[in-house]
């Protein structure tokens, strides 16, 4: 296994959502006196602090009118800004790849044969329909240095007690300039978050579901992403299988490797 | 639509403009079926040798491909006509560890309606044609891409017809060479080129690529030497290329000249420029005694509803600047030599998604030169998890002998299932 600066695991490509989650021995508590909001952020950010990471995941998207569509892909991240995802079903969509350096992503289309590079506000498409968007995908996971953050309160939520953050983006070019995040404040992961846009506006909110202990770390295998401007769809992200710090060859975040698929 | 189904015929190869009997033609056919049959064996018999194998883990194998029924119809002048097909593609992908991949895949399309497209329905009436003049729109089965990749460190090499798809630009791409886009849908698949390439990564966003396509002697084969780098945020590449054209005849009656060499040197550049995603793709060119340049300037913007905007510009050094527009340039068109009669274009596409499941589009291409355009209104349908429908229409606006006025009035259906 290589060398690399300690990163955050998202669930590959999309789990830049997943962002922020913390590395504190379990069942440590703290109170809004004796931590700042930016402690919470990078307990937040420290808890998803692995090297390499493959995941199996799936992506259900449902409609208003109940209908469902399944997707499966595999992925694989390196560091805070490497991921590569591949579309394995629906047969429609397989193939299907996508290759993100930093802030720059690609697409691949298997039956044009052809990478295409997904750029300025295209980032706000969401991949293969679902709620999540490009920008989702691509967005710095550490807010930690894209976020000014207040804590707004102590609640719990679903019975577990949470700090309520408020974000403040600190440039203009972010995808959402505010953010409100649950976070547990034992677990040191997001519950919950609502992304608005500069006006104010509602955008999306992400639930995060299904937690499990991994080590000595916990992480939340399932987001509910909800786009507030389009009714009554939401998309599910669970994953299937997680592996952390496994060995990825290099050669996966190329673009030679988003074009040929080995 | 009917210059649609043109440039459709142009742009994949299609290459008979024939005045076969139908005798001919109905022999053609049970040899084309005779030859589907054998092809046909010879694909699942791959497959099964591939398949078993992948249960062992040495090699793992993929099935794909699709059903597609499209029926489509058009008027121009006093006539309306009608083409239906079936399109099936069988695609079957391998691995064999990291280092070695192959992908094939197989299309049968079968026409029925009016296959026979007349040339004077496409031609202006200052270009008259005899009736005999037409296109033969005939079954057809072909393999759309069969290679394999082996990957010798540093290298990676590709033999067989493959992808050899280049240019940033969204519909009209100077740098492609080889397999131009039907800019009525400019995201329809097309097939691969026989060739050999060597790709040389130089970092993970750069390579260097040299691939050589067979046609005839070594004399009149393709050579092209490109190479692609990230820089400032901006994908960036060139190519240099040799490549043997067939031009379109001087006259309809005429066989189509032997082919000419032709030289290009040209790039892309493609990244975000103030929120906005842009695009620009040239080349020079020079074939026979003639030179000219291509030029494609374009942008994207996403509003916060989803609706993506889109617009491109051409310039084809090639065209003329308005009507009427050349035999040469004519026929060139339907012969798939060049992209546009017109020497500016404009091309806009807007999509939303509306609803759940459906996806509104609407596109126009205009020619600055003639004024003329073709709307090109379509809604698609995901109608389940591997259904797709999609109906798409053609508008063609300007008077006759003009780029797009010519064409005519149509639309189509097209159902397509995945497996």
């Amino acid at each position: 296994m290589r060398r690399t600066r300690p990163h955050h695991d998202t669930s590959a490509v999309l789990g830049a959502i997943l962002i922020g989650l913390l590395l504190t021995p379990v069942g440590t508590v703290a109170t809004a006196q004796e931590i700042s909001p930016r402690d919470i952020l990078e307990r937040v950010d420290a808890n998803m602090t692995v090297r390499t990471a493959r995941t199996k995941a799936q992506m259900t998207i449902t409609y208003r009118d109940g209908d469902v569509r399944n997707m499966l892909y595999e992925a694989w991240a390196e560091g805070t800004d490497r991921s590569f995802l591949e579309f394995t079903a629906p047969a429609r969509d397989a193939g299907s790849r996508f290759l993100r350096r930093g802030d720059a992503m690609w697409i691949f289309l298997p039956r044009v044969g052809k990478s295409v590079r997904i750029q300025g506000h295209m980032l706000r498409q969401g991949i293969m329909g679902s709620d999540f968007s490009y920008g989702d995908a691509s967005e710095n996971p550490s807010m930690v240095e894209d976020y000014d953050a207040t804590i707004e309160s102590e609640v719990d939520l679903a019975g577990r007690p949470t700090y309520v953050l408020y974000l403040t983006a600190k440039r203009d070019d972010l995808s959402y300039q505010h953010r409100r995040i649950w976070i547990d404040s034992e677990r040191w992961i997001p519950l919950k978050e609502e992304l608005f846009a500069k006006s104010g506006k509602l955008l999306k909110t992400a639930t995060f579901g299904d937690v499990r202990q991994v080590g000595r770390r916990w992480y939340p295998f399932a987001i509910e992403m909800n786009n507030e401007l389009q009714t009554d769809t939401r998309t599910t992200l669970q994953i299937l299988e997680m592996d952390f710090n496994v060995n990825v060859p290099q050669e996966v975040f190329t673009v030679s490797y988003l074009e040929s698929g080995f | 639509m009917l210059g649609t189904i043109v440039c459709l015929i142009a742009n994949r190869q299609s290459s008979l403009v024939s005045r076969q009997s139908s005798i001919v033609n109905h022999q053609s056919s049970i040899v084309n079926r005779r030859s589907s049959i054998t092809l046909l064996a010879i694909v699942c018999s791959s497959m099964f040798a591939i398949i078993p194998s992948a249960l062992t883990g040495q090699t793992a194998a993929r099935l794909t491909g699709y059903w597609e029924h499209q029926f489509s119809v058009g008027y121009r002048g006093d006539r309306w006509t009608q083409l239906d097909y079936d399109r099936f593609r069988a695609d079957v992908t391998a691995r064999a560890g990291r280092s070695t991949s192959a992908s094939a895949a197989v299309v049968w399309q079968l026409y029925r309606g009016n296959t026979r497209v007349f040339l004077s329905d496409a031609l202006p009436d200052y270009f008259p044609v005899p009736d005999s003049a037409f296109v033969e729109l005939e079954n057809r089965h072909f393999l759309n891409h069969a290679y394999f990749t082996i990957r010798p460190h540093p290298f990676e090499i590709t033999a067989g017809k493959q992808y050899l798809t280049w240019g940033a630009a969204w519909a009209f791409n100077p740098t492609e060479l080889f397999r131009p886009k039907d800019v009525f849908e400019p995201t329809y698949e097309r097939e691969g080129v026989g060739a050999l390439s060597v790709r040389l990564p130089l970092g993970p966003l750069s390579n260097v690529m040299v691939a050589y396509a067979p046609e005839g002697g070594f004399e009149t084969s393709a050579k092209v030497l490109r190479a692609r780098h990230h820089l400032s945020g901006f994908d960036i590449s060139a190519l240099v290329a040799e490549i043997h054209e067939r031009p379109a005849p001087a006259d309809i009656d005429l066989p189509q000249p032997v082919l000419e060499q032709r030289h290009t040197i040209g790039g892309d550049v493609t990244g975000e420029l103030l929120g906005l995603g842009v695009w620009a793709e040239g080349t020079w060119s020079e074939r026979a005694d003639e030179t000219w340049v291509e030029m494609t300037l374009g942008g994207n913007y996403t509003l916060s509803n989803g609706t993506l905007l889109l617009v491109e510009g051409y310039y084809n050094g090639r065209g003329e600047w308005g009507e009427p527009y050349s035999r040469q340039l004519w026929l060139a068109r339907i012969y798939g030599d060049g992209r546009t009669l017109g020497k500016a274009t404009v091309y806009g596409l807007a999509t939303k998604p509306v609803g759940d499941l459906w996806t509104v589009a609407a596109s126009a291409i205009a020619n600055l030169g003639d004024g003329s355009a073709a709307l090109i209104p379509a809604v698609s349908y995901a109608f389940a998890e591997n259904v797709d429908l999609l109906v798409n229409l053609v508008f063609s606006i300007g008077p006759d002998g003009t780029e797009y006025g010519s064409g005519s009035q149509g639309g189509f259906l097209r159902g397509r299932v995945y497996f």
